[in-house]
């Protein structure tokens, strides 16, 4: 091969070399830009551990990404509210290396559920086949119960047992992950919720010993 | 040294365009994954509905499924004409249908209190086109000529004779041309 054609062939993998270098750095700036820009752009707002999406803006590209990644077919924020703490009430990350209590009442809403899901946002694999509670096989804590930070007199109170070891009456499975997260589901919530999503009462996580 | 700054200029360039056509497309890509699955795995047709049981740990091909739901979902393309759907839907608990277009942005959504009645009548046609026959009383104008049509039933109670009598009204629900 003459020096002229292998100086050019050297330049087109040059080339080639350089775009493809610099598509994975641009895709991978645009995945990690999706992610960071939720707390950039304040999509979303804070109410304790839980972030919630109050306009599910679809118009705006990031939101949209981030939206088909973590959230695909999500429904309208008039439809339903996503509560998601990837945190507990000190601001910890949930592992299941520790377990926790969720202590709550039931919000306003004609339809609510617990969900916990892994690190890759699935469902999680148990024995138990328990992937979460709803108001109707959720077991109420009774009216005597009483507990400081919850609302009194009511039969809407609940406490959830977070752990990868079966524990109590709401047991939640958390399996082996090192990241876990909880989505509070609100179908249809009364106006008083999407007034107040920043300090709607919303269930405290909290470690607790093993 | 001519030739370093032509290299890093094209990174820059090309760089810039994979940042602002993953941004973009990012969520077609995902539908474009997720359609091509579920075409895989159920064998699906275009305009049919597929009839999904309640998720549990080995559903993965949608993030975050809520297990409290019986899915029913259908690839629709509307290059023929306008599609009516038809199903009896439980009374006594909630039910949506959603249309999303491939770009996944959620178009259209009505629930059972919405629709005021169990029997599910709609017509779901393209936006600007005419209807000659007009039976329904739900219309539905989709934007686009192709997207995803995603119901959800919900089941909070998981007895399996529970979630049979809900899968009944399930299995009810269907496409069918105009």
């Amino acid at each position: 091969m003459s020096n002229p054609i292998k100086q050019k062939l050297k330049s087109i993998l040059i080339l080639l070399l350089v775009i493809l270098l610099s598509s994975v750095a641009g895709g991978s700036f645009a995945i990690h830009k999706i992610r960071t820009n939720t707390k950039e752009k304040n999509f979303m707002i804070q109410n304790g551990c839980w972030s919630v999406n109050p306009k599910m803006d679809l118009t705006d590209r990031y939101q949209r990404a981030l939206i088909s990644m973590i959230g695909l077919f999500a429904l309208r924020e008039s439809e339903v509210l996503y509560f998601i703490a990837s945190q507990d009430s000190d601001g910890q990350p949930l592992s299941s290396e520790y377990n926790y209590i969720l202590e709550g009442t039931a919000p306003d809403t004609r339809y609510w559920s617990y969900t916990l899901y892994g690190e890759d946002y699935f469902l999680v694999k148990n024995e138990a086949n328990k992937f979460g509670f709803n108001l109707n096989n959720i077991q109420y804590l009774p009216d005597s119960s009483n507990l400081p930070e919850l609302p009194k007199n009511t039969r809407k109170n609940h406490q959830i047992s977070i752990s990868s070891e079966p524990k109590g009456d709401n047991w939640l499975p958390c399996g082996n992950e090192q990241q876990f997260y909880i989505n509070l589901r609100m179908y249809n919530p009364s106006p008083s919720v999407y007034q107040h999503l920043e300090s709607v009462y919303l269930p405290k996580i909290k470690r607790v010993e093993q | 040294m001519k030739n370093l700054y032509k290299y890093i200029l094209i990174f820059l360039v090309s760089g810039f365009l994979a940042y602002q056509l993953t941004i973009t497309f990012l969520p077609n890509i995902i539908y474009k994954i997720f359609y091509s699955k579920v075409m895989e795995r159920d064998r699906q047709e275009v305009n049919k509905v597929n009839h999904i049981a309640l998720p549990t740990d080995d559903s993965k091909f949608v993030v975050m499924p809520n297990p409290d739901f019986l899915y029913a979902t259908a690839f629709y393309d509307l290059s023929e004409g306008p599609l009516r759907l038809t199903g009896n839907m439980p009374d006594s608990t909630y039910w949506s249908i959603a249309f999303y277009q491939p770009n996944t942005v959620n178009w259209f959504v009505k629930n059972d209190i919405e629709f005021e009645t169990s029997t599910l009548d709609l017509i779901l046609k393209e936006k600007g086109t005419e209807l000659t026959v007009t039976r329904s009383s739900d219309i539905a104008e989709s934007p686009v000529k192709k997207g995803l049509m995603l119901i959800r039933i919900l089941v909070t109670d998981n007895s399996p004779e529970v979630v049979e009598r809900y899968q009944n009204w399930q299995k009810t629900i269907q496409f069918q041309k105009l």
